[in-house]
C-alpha cells in the first residue's frame, strides 16, 4: 500500500516536471522569437551596412577634396564601404546567432506582432 | 477646434527644443536653459538620489529600493564580466553611469508630456562618440601603437606579397567597420526612441481625432487606443532593452581596447 501510494507520488512528480519544462521551453521559445523578429532583424542589418556605406562615401568624398582626386577617392571608398557593410551584416548575423548572447538581437520595431 | 486637434496630434511636435530660460551666450555659443537640458538634469537628479537612498540604508535584509539598486549594481557589473572579463571591471563606473543615464532618460520619456532627450541624435551621438573617444584614448594608452593591430587582424601563414595584398583590401575595410560603430551605436538608440514616440502619438491621435470626427471614427477609436495602450508597454520593454544594448555594445567595444589582437 504504502509503496504503491509512493510510486503513485514519484509519477505524479515526475509528470508535472516534464510539464513544467515543456511550458517552460515553449516560453523560452517565444521570448527568443519576439526579440528577434523579421522588423528588428531589418533594422539592425539595415543600419549595420546603411552606416558602412555612409562612412565609405564621407570618406571617399574627404580623400577627393583634398587630394583632388575627383572622382576615384570616391569610387574606391565606395567600394570598400560596400565590402565593410556586408563584413558589418556577417557579423551582426554571427552575434545574433550566438546563444551565449541573446540580447544583442533585440532591437525595437516588430517585436509587437500587432504593428 | 480643428487647430487644436491638429496640433495635438502632430507628433513632431513632442521633440521640439524650447527654451526655459535665457542665458547670456559665452563665445557667440547660445547655451540658454532648454527642456532638453532640464530633463537630462533630472534624470541625473533621480539617478543620484535613487542610489544614494538605496545605498544609504545598507541592511543585511535589504527593502525593495535597496534591493533594486542592488540588482541593478549586480547586473551591469554582470554584464561587463560576461563581455569584457574581470580586466573590464576598470570601465565599472562609466558603464554603469551610461547605462542608468540612458535607462533613466528614456524612462523618464515615457511619462506624459516628457521630454525624452534620447530621441535626439545630439545626445546619443555625443555619448557615443564619447564611448569610442575612451575605446579610442584607452586603447593607445595601454596598447601603444598595437592597438593598431585592430585593424590588421592577422593572416598565419602567407607569403609576404599575399599579405600586403590582403592588408590592402581589408585594413581600409576594418577601419570603415570601425568608424561606422558609434554610427549605428547612436543611430540604434535615437531611432528605436523617434519612431516608439512618433507611434505612440500618431496611434494616440488617431483616438481623440477618430471620435471628434465621429461616423467610421466612432469604430476606429477604440483600436487606436488599444493599439496605444499595447505600444505604451512595448515601450518600457524598449526604454530598458535600448539602455541595454547600448550598454553592453559598450562592453564590447571596450573590450576591443583591453585585447585588440583579434
Amino acid at each position: 500500500m504504502s509503496t504503491n501510494e509512493k510510486n503513485d507520488l514519484a509519477d505524479r512528480i515526475a509528470r508535472a516536471k516534464s510539464a513544467q519544462e515543456q511550458t517552460d521551453k515553449k516560453q523560452r521559445q517565444k521570448d527568443a522569437s519576439a526579440g528577434v523578429s523579421a522588423g528588428a532583424l531589418a533594422l539592425r542589418y539595415g543600419a549595420e551596412f546603411g552606416a558602412s556605406v555612409f562612412v565609405g562615401i564621407m570618406m571617399g568624398l574627404g580623400i577627393d577634396h583634398f587630394f583632388k582626386t575627383k572622382p576615384w577617392g570616391l569610387l574606391i571608398m565606395l567600394c570598400f564601404g560596400l565590402a565593410a557593410g556586408i563584413l558589418g551584416v556577417i557579423r551582426a548575423y554571427k552575434e545574433l546567432t550566438d546563444a551565449s548572447n541573446p540580447a544583442m538581437s533585440a532591437d525595437k520595431t516588430g517585436s509587437n506582432p500587432e504593428e | 477646434m480643428n487647430l487644436f486637434f491638429y496640433g495635438a496630434a502632430d507628433p513632431m511636435k513632442q521633440f521640439e527644443v524650447q527654451k526655459w530660460f535665457e542665458l547670456p551666450p559665452v563665445f557667440g555659443y547660445d547655451i540658454s536653459f532648454t527642456n532638453a537640458a532640464g530633463f537630462m538634469l533630472l534624470g541625473v537628479v533621480l539617478c543620484i538620489a535613487f542610489f544614494s537612498y538605496a545605498a544609504s540604508r545598507g541592511k543585511v535584509v535589504p527593502n525593495r529600493l535597496q534591493s533594486m539598486g542592488e540588482i541593478g549594481y549586480g547586473f551591469v557589473a554582470d554584464m561587463i564580466r560576461g563581455t569584457a572579463g574581470e580586466e573590464g571591471l576598470r570601465f565599472f563606473p562609466f558603464v554603469f553611469t551610461l547605462f542608468f543615464f540612458i535607462l533613466f532618460a528614456n524612462l523618464i520619456g515615457m511619462v506624459p508630456y516628457a521630454f525624452t532627450t534620447t530621441s535626439h541624435i545630439v545626445v546619443t551621438g555625443l555619448l557615443s562618440l564619447l564611448v569610442i573617444g575612451i575605446v579610442i584614448g584607452f586603447g593607445l594608452w595601454k596598447n601603444g601603437l598595437k592597438f593598431f593591430g585592430l585593424f590588421a587582424p592577422s593572416l598565419g601563414d602567407m607569403h609576404i606579397l599575399g599579405k600586403a595584398v590582403v592588408y590592402a583590401i581589408l585594413i581600409p575595410i576594418e577601419i570603415i567597420s570601425f568608424i561606422a560603430r558609434p554610427l549605428t551605436l547612436s543611430l540604434r538608440l535615437f531611432a528605436n526612441m523617434l519612431a516608439g514616440h512618433i507611434l505612440l502619438k500618431l496611434f494616440a491621435g488617431f483616438a481623440v481625432t477618430g471620435i471628434a470626427a465621429g461616423g467610421i471614427g466612432f469604430a476606429v477609436a477604440p483600436l487606436a487606443f488599444g493599439m496605444g495602450v499595447a505600444l505604451n508597454a512595448l515601450e518600457f520593454l524598449v526604454a530598458g532593452l535600448q539602455a541595454y544594448v547600448f550598454a553592453i555594445l559598450t562592453c564590447v567595444y571596450l573590450n576591443d581596447a583591453l585585447h585588440p589582437s583579434h
